[in-house]
């Protein structure tokens, strides 16, 4: 009965998930440098944020070299044997793609408290994560400029996640999700999925932050480790 | 006991599905899905929301429009710079180095690439120029090979006083030309007069010092990576069964120790007789070809010489005829390289596996048109992945299943026995062939002959207990290496796409 039942649960869990290796299929994994690419094609916005504001270029975490071990991790081809050591992502490679994406959080964390002690945000951020109508709803203009940067207000002084109404964070996730996945269609290709809101309700259901700003960075990071962001 | 029934009939159900679904290992991508993978392959980025409105947009007025668009989008993605790169990090995997010159490490940190050029902490050499030409100007991939021209940034030869310590490109073509200080920044650089001196990627700063040589491997790595790359010949090192008597391993070493000064053709070949490479079959598979071509680059220790050094491109061809061509430098290798139809039948699935993908196997018939099509478009570099992104394969996103990642380790494994037998005399008809390309020996008549050789002499049925191969001089199979190829039998010998092969 317990075998039955460890069966049943395996196939559950397993049977319908396809793997891929680093290495050149038809179904593949971005090896880390890929990964950079497309991370920074997403936040392309960022690079001006960084250089003209933040005055900082470097994302330590994304960082690695020639010899660094964390090569073989992230499934480059290792030189010795000119393929990569390991077959398939392990925990490694997660570790390493969620430590990266952190690095391009940092404009979620507010340069500073404003003088009317509330959370400014870079207007490109907020562009980025909220479309134009859940802009307007939730933050103002803010007459705040740092090096030709606007930044935007919060219009609640603190915004907890839950607060928001459902049919908003719902947009909120399904709009990182088109960001970082595609359309329903493309999901769908992939055999998993098979739309945007069947993950919404499952990136929504597993959110533990209670502060706006922790469950953004929260919905990326369960989004960077899925199949559709990982391999193409 | 009757939810054990129940749990019985919903796990049969699930078995059910579940056989469906392996049934099922592939999925045909169309739209935006295709158009995301295009993306993908080419640039490893998603498509921008410009890019994909515009896409859009074309797909409301209709199919013919959509496929247009598609087909502009991927001409521009090919076009890219962001194409350029990755088949700069392709080539990189395939050369086993990063392309920058100098000895300063790979930084990733591509968002400051421009600052770490600026400020000298990385070198743009004339490698990854090269690596990256093939398709910001869709160059002909041969040029890989045959280029007798560079771009070299002038910000390595201001670098250049430390020489000898740093080699840059600089140095290294210091003999050829030493006026390159006198350059601007990412010039052409040519050499009138001199190009028999020079072989597109193989004559770089980059690949010399990759590819290091010493009196022991007398160029033989150099050869060795030549014949892998450009030929898809993989060599593996066959090493010697120890012996009492030092001597013969002192010949092996040291084969020209005590007549020194033998570097004449005639010499090498009289000294064969005696000399283990020559002798002994298991180091000649390999030595008679490495030594010949290993002499081109005997005038080039370190840094590109102005005297040529003749060698030989010998090899074994795929008919199973000897190509033996004399050559007086690197320009001849080069060019008598390109003109091989294994160069051509090497580069054509290479560059199948980097945009369509090892597992989708691909037809004789197939091959033969998709090589026709290289030719047909002069190899050049951007209109061939063009022609390699319409195909009906690319198109395919393989669902990878239990048997192909059994498929995988075993062929691995196989693909080592290669390395001994392939080519070799057999007592069928016909040489032994390769292993590890499925069906072996091209039909499944030969692949169950093979198949049943290659489980009685590695002795599956007992777990390899009383198994005859390899040798005991050859590489060893570990017992998980037994369980893979005993468990890929066991599936069926499937192939790279899962398919069975046998019964």
């Amino acid at each position: 009965m317990r075998i039955l039942f460890s069966l049943f649960i395996h196939l559950l869990m397993f049977g319908s998930v396809s793997g891929a290796s680093f290495s050149e299929l038809s179904l593949r994994y971005l090896p880390g440098h890929e990964l950079r690419v497309k991370l920074a094609e997403i936040y392309e916005y960022q690079e001006v944020l960084n250089q003209k504001y933040f005055q900082s270029s470097k994302f330590p975490s994304c960082r690695y070299d020639f010899s660094n071990d964390v090569r073989d991790a992230v499934g480059e081809n290792n030189p010795i044997v000119g393929m990569p050591i390991s077959g398939q992502p392990g925990p490694a490679y997660l570790t390493f793609i969620q430590s990266c994406v952190r690095t391009f959080f940092i404009d979620l964390e507010p340069p500073g408290q404003g003088p009317e002690n509330k959370i400014v945000l870079p207007e490109a951020t907020v562009n980025f994560y909220f479309s134009s109508d859940l802009r307007d709803k939730y933050f103002r203009d803010f007459n705040l400029k740092k090096n030709s940067i606007s930044f935007l207000v919060l219009k609640a002084e603190h915004l907890e996640w839950k607060s928001i109404p459902s049919e908003d964070q719902r947009a909120i996730v399904k709009r990182l999700i088109q960001i970082f996945l595609g359309s329903d269609e493309v999901i769908n290709s992939y055999g998993i999925a098979q739309s945007a809101e069947q993950i919404a309700a499952k990136v929504e259901a597993t959110l533990g932050s209670s502060t706006l700003l922790g469950a953004l960075k929260e919905i990326v990071e369960t989004l960077v480790v899925r199949e559709e962001f990982l391999s193409y | 006991m009757k939810f054990t029934i129940m749990l019985l009939s919903l796990f049969k159900v699930l078995l059910l599905t579940q056989a469906a679904l392996c049934d099922v290992r592939q999925h045909t991508l169309s739209g935006e899905a295709l158009l995301y993978k295009i993306s993908q392959a080419t640039r490893s980025a998603n498509p921008s929301s410009i890019e994909l409105m515009r896409y859009r947009e074309a797909a409301k007025q209709g199919e013919g429009e959509a496929q247009q668009v598609l087909q502009e989008l991927t001409r521009e993605f090919i076009s890219s710079e962001q194409h350029a790169r990755k088949l700069r990090f392709k080539l990189e995997e395939l050369f086993h180095y990063r392309a920058e010159t100098g000895n300063k490490a790979y930084s990733p940190n591509f968002l400051s690439e421009n600052l770490h050029f600026k400020f000298g902490l990385l070198y743009r050499g004339v490698s990854q120029n090269l690596f990256e030409d093939l398709s910001l100007k869709n160059m002909s991939w041969d040029q890989l090979l045959t280029a007798n021209s560079y771009r070299l940034p002038f910000e390595s030869c201001e670098e250049s006083g430390d020489e000898g310590v740093v080699q840059n490109d600089c140095n290294f073509f210091s003999f050829l030309k030493p006026v390159l200080k006198t350059y601007p920044n990412y010039a052409e650089m040519s050499f009138p007069g001199q190009e028999e001196k020079l072989a597109g990627s193989i004559t770089t700063g980059r690949f010399f010092s990759r590819y290091g040589n010493t009196a022991l491997n007398k160029n033989r790595g150099r050869a060795s990576a030549v014949f892998r790359i450009f030929l898809c010949d993989t060599m593996f090192a066959a090493v010697p069964e120890p012996s009492a008597d030092v001597a013969p391993l002192v010949d092996l070493i040291y084969p020209e120790v005590h007549e020194p000064g033998r570097h004449t053709e005639e010499h090498i070949r009289a000294s064969k007789a005696n000399d283990r490479h020559g002798s002994d079959s298991s180091c000649a598979k390999c030595h008679d070809k490495l030594d010949p071509l290993g002499r081109v680059f005997q005038t080039s220790a370190r840094y590109l010489a102005p005297i040529s050094s003749p060698g030989r491109l010998t090899y074994k061809n795929s008919r199973q005829q000897m190509t033996d061509i004399p050559v007086q430098n690197f320009s001849e290798l080069a060019k008598a390289i390109v003109q091989q139809p294994e160069y051509r039948t090497c580069q054509v699935k290479r560059l199948w596996q980097w945009y369509i993908g090892k597992d989708i196997s691909i037809s004789e018939a197939d091959q033969a048109e998709v090589e026709r099509k290289f030719d047909e478009m002069g190899r050049r570099t951007n209109d061939f992945v063009a022609y390699l992104i319409s195909r009906p394969e690319f198109k395919i996103r393989m669902v990878r299943t239990p048997e192909i990642q059994v498929a995988e380790r075993a062929l691995g494994i196989l693909q080592r026995c290669d390395s001994c037998h392939r080519g070799k005399e057999s007592n069928f008809n016909g040489p032994i062939p390769s292993f590890s390309e499925l069906p072996i020996g091209g039909s499944r008549e030969s692949m169950a002959l093979w198949i049943r050789l290659i489980g009685e002499q590695l002795d599956l049925d007992h777990d390899g207990v009383n198994r005859t191969m390899p040798p005991s001089s050859g590489f060893s199979l570990s017992a998980s290496d037994i369980r893979s190829i005993k468990m890929w039998f066991s599936l069926g010998n499937p192939d790279l796409a899962g398919r069975r092969m046998s019964k």
